[in-house]
């Protein structure tokens, strides 16, 4: 009983607080491209806008709901609930403290105990496509079809690379289950955070997952340049306001899984260390987690209001020819390492190895294609227009 | 080389060398960031915080309209017409009717004058084509109404908008005929000569003051075109 | 052989809802598609009622007829869905029903693993290729059966045997040394032995089990997906010069 009632309080924290922080990240959001753009952000509903969160949510409620003539209804209303429902369970297994030395009544994770933990949350964020696809689809608009087609297709290429990059963390901790992934990173202390023996698989992990959420710059198939809306075009009021929900409930999800594989969650030299037993230690490891979570948050933005977006065949490119066997090596790499018994710090040589190599490979490829088509086109006389990807 | 490759007319342009570093996109990435990041640090917004700081006008601003009065507070507007006529949107319409008796130095004034502000594209013409100086437009921009009807400004509203701007330093009042007002950066333009000769018929040429035509002499009349 | 009364009863249901489906396939009148329909899933049912049910603890035997239950019911409603992007959902959800019941059968692994693979890239292929192929309705060649005889008979003999057999396990444990080849101990790894009791269901029994028994045939068809790979390389229309 006692754990049943821990369970429910945990999952109304939880659920409470991602729901108020997406509404909250998306005034920081605006603020913060506001001041990187030299204007200021809203500024009128609160001090700083704080309520403007709760203005934009009674927006959303009042809006009125225009479902399209001749759309599926169904599936229509379905689509922005799956993509919400199954961002918010890959929150599940997520730890957002430490699991070991906590007051009685508080859990800070929703379902501990979960061997299978980051399989888990690849599991339920695949299914998170069909939200677009049905979104896409049930629009009864050509360019949202169109649209929708395009960002499943984005998403279920970057689930490969997002997966493989976090196998090498999983053989590094001989552990699937996120809790042992931030113990082993703990106890090892802050040369032991897998971001130094896996920078690589860091970069394509959090890469693949900006391209997940389809945020910029690979959210072409969402942007307005593109196709008006996208796969979200003829949604209006709260429906849009679920899919925008879900999309950064992905983006805090996918924070803290880097924030956990690879920057060793709670972990903090000399304050929240594992042996941490002074009045409030929990309460200190939750807030070094937070505030990880919270920079990696605002990198994500300050990347988004940075770079230019990919064109789609540019974002395939490097999907498939660049992160899968990037992955892949690494992975290859962090086999070797452990079955020949290696030091790991071997590993960090090695994976800035893979990437200059690969980048060599990318630039020699690009110089001969030009090379290539300067001599088609000395030949043919002709010079053809427009350039290749990447 | 083909025969196209000389022809000055085509201009073979070369992709720039790309090098390592460049085609991993990692240098620009970090400019990109840099540059944001140093907007977010130092941190000078453009922005206006409208209604707490109010923008400076240009000189000479393009606002409301309004009808002057003359020293004796009667509209100076004459019913001329030319300001109707030069009005690209025409939003002006005016209703002449005689003067009043009490009036000897006016042939015509206004009996009826709407502008209809929502159709005004604000351009100034009637300003330049008005020859006595009736028509202004002021330094008004925030020009709200709760109905069509409110915005269509008679005579009476637009003189309420000279009354309350006359004393505005913005909007310089052009009384003077070939001379701008204390707000002007010139004192004066130069006086026109006419662009044709004035053949002898010529009334209004000959008058001493535009606007104003004299009480017309029954010799007048009784002379045949020539 | 003896039959005991509930094979008999099994036997003779499955055949009466072998009998109702070929009505139900009927091409003729709508009434005639509804009996024989009816009389199908009632025969099954009681056909299934020769079997024992589910045994363990309430919460698990509940879960069980939810999961159980929706994957049925999901593949009926994609079986007979007239919108084949609503059928290919409905497949979403068997496979969903499926992985619930591999949980329960203490596989977390392979639940999340068919999860990922078959609901959310396998069936999102299949929403691509109907979403640009054919959008609504039935096309013509699915006003109906072609060969409804043939198909009952075949399925439901599958059927029938599947039934039996399971029913059999379940009153007389299987006995491995008398059994077929494939079921009886060929040379255990000693690599692929769990360490104890308490790990044997584990993520890493099932990864010693892949890669020491079962090590050929993870390989073979590794090597089957590279050759699909490849065969589909191959078979993409070239692109324009100058490309790979």
């Amino acid at each position: 009983m006692a754990d049943l009632i821990t369970t429910l309080l945990t999952i109304a924290v939880a659920v409470g607080a991602i729901l108020t922080t997406v509404a909250y990240l998306i005034l920081l959001e605006r603020k913060l491209s506001a001041w990187m753009q030299d204007r200021r952000g809203p500024n009128r509903v609160g001090p700083f806008g704080v309520f403007q969160p709760l203005a934009d949510g009674l927006k959303f409620l009042i809006k009125e709901d225009v479902i399209p003539a001749r759309a599926d209804k169904v599936m229509f209303l379905a689509a922005p609930c799956i993509g919400l429902l199954t961002t918010l369970l890959a929150f599940a297994v997520v730890p957002f403290g430490p699991v070991n030395d906590q007051p009685a009544y508080l859990r800070f994770i929703i379902a501990p105990h979960v061997d299978i933990g980051i399989v888990f949350i690849f599991a339920v964020t695949s299914l998170a496509v069909y939200g677009v696809i049905l979104g896409g689809w049930a629009s009864n608009n050509k360019y949202s079809a169109l649209g929708s087609l395009r960002a499943s297709a984005q998403v279920i290429s970057y689930e490969i690379p997002l997966g493989m990059s976090v196998l090498g963390v999983a053989l590094l901790g001989g552990t699937l289950n996120l809790e042992n992934v931030v113990a082993a990173q703990a106890q090892g202390g802050f040369w032991q955070w897998y971001i130094w023996t896996q920078p690589l698989a860091a970069l394509i992990f959090f890469t693949s997952a900006l391209a997940e959420a389809n945020r910029l710059p690979f959210d072409l198939s969402e942007c307005e340049q593109e196709l008006v809306g996208g796969y979200h075009t003829e949604y209006s009021a709260m429906k849009f306001a679920l899919f925008f929900l879900g999309e950064y409930t992905h983006v805090i999800t996918m924070s803290f899984l880097t924030v956990i594989l690879f920057f060793g969650g709670w972990h903090f030299p000399w304050i929240a260390t594992p042996g941490s037993a002074y009045v409030g230690a929990w309460l200190v490891k939750v807030l070094v987690l937070l505030s990880k979570v919270f920079s990696v948050i605002v990198f994500i933005m300050l990347i988004r209001w940075t770079i230019p977006r990919f064109r789609f065949d540019q974002l395939m490119n490097l999907s498939w020819k660049a992160l899968i066997p990037l992955s892949l090596a690494n992975m290859i790499a962090v086999m070797t390492v452990r079955q020949f018994g290696w030091n790991r710090w071997w590993l960090l040589p090695i994976s800035i190895g893979l990437f200059c190599f690969v980048g060599i490979i990318g630039v020699s490829a690009k110089r001969a294609e030009i090379r290539h088509r300067h001599g088609a086109s000395q030949g043919a006389g002709l010079h053809p227009l427009g350039g290749a990807g990447i | 080389m083909t025969a196209a490759a000389d022809n000055q007319d085509v201009i073979w342009v070369e992709e720039p060398e790309i090098g390592f570093w460049e085609a991993t996109f990692l240098p620009a990435i970090v400019e990109g960031l840099k540059t944001t990041i140093r907007h977010v640090t130092n941190y000078q917004p453009v922005t206006q915080q409208y209604p707490e700081e109010k923008p400076i006008l240009p000189l000479h601003y393009r606002g409301v309209h309004r009808l002057n009065r003359d020293e004796q507070g009667r509209v100076k507007c004459v019913a001329c017409m030319l300001c109707a006529t030069a009005c690209p949107a025409n939003c002006i319409d005016i209703l002449a009717a005689a003067a009043p008796p009490q009036w000897p130095d006016r042939d015509k004034y206004p009996a009826s004058f709407v502008l209809d502000e929502l159709r005004c594209i604000y351009c100034g013409m009637c300003e330049e084509a008005c020859p006595v100086d009736a028509i202004e437009l002021t330094h008004i921009y925030d020009l709200t109404g709760t109905s069509r009807n409110e915005l269509m400004y008679d005579r009476e509203k637009l003189l309420d908008v000279f009354d309350q701007t006359k004393d505005d330093p913005r909007d310089p009042t052009r009384t003077r005929r070939g001379r701008l007002g204390p707000a002007a950066e010139f004192g004066s333009l130069p006086t026109v000569a006419p662009a044709t000769p004035i053949t002898p018929g010529d009334r209004s040429a000959q008058a001493p003051a535009p606007g104003v035509i004299h009480p017309h002499k029954p010799s007048d009349w009784s002379r045949k075109p020539s | 052989m003896t039959l005991t009364a509930a094979q008999g009863t099994m036997l003779a249901s499955v055949a009466t809802s072998a009998v109702g489906m070929w009505l139900a396939l009927s091409p003729r009148a709508m009434r005639l598609r509804i009996i024989g329909a009816a009389i199908a899933s009632a025969a099954l049912v009681v056909a299934v009622t020769a079997l024992d049910g589910p045994r363990g603890a309430l919460d698990d035997q509940i879960l069980f007829w939810l999961f159980a239950g929706s994957a049925l019911v999901s593949s009926v409603f994609m079986v007979t869905s007239r919108e084949p992007v609503y059928a290919a959902l409905w497949f979403a959800l068997a496979t969903l029903g499926a992985c619930g019941l591999f949980m329960l059968l203490s596989a977390p692994f392979l639940a999340a693993a068919t999860v990922i693979v078959y609901a959310g890239a396998i069936i999102v292929t299949f929403l691509f290729v109907i979403m640009l192929a054919q959008q609504t309705g039935y096309t013509f060649y699915d006003q109906r059966a072609r060969t409804p005889a043939a198909a009952i008979v075949a399925s439901w003999l599958l059927l029938g045997a599947l039934l039996w057999s399971y029913q059999q396990w379940q009153n007389e444990p299987v006995n491995v040394a008398a059994g077929p080849a494939l079921t009886a101990d060929a040379n255990p790894n000693p690599f692929s032995q769990p360490d104890s009791e308490a790990t044997a269901h584990s993520m890493r029994a099932l990864g010693r089990s892949l890669f020491g028994d079962y090590l050929y045939a993870v390989e073979i068809a590794g090597t089957l997906l590279l050759v699909a790979a490849i065969g589909a390389i191959a078979i993409a229309p070239r692109r324009a010069e100058g490309t790979i």
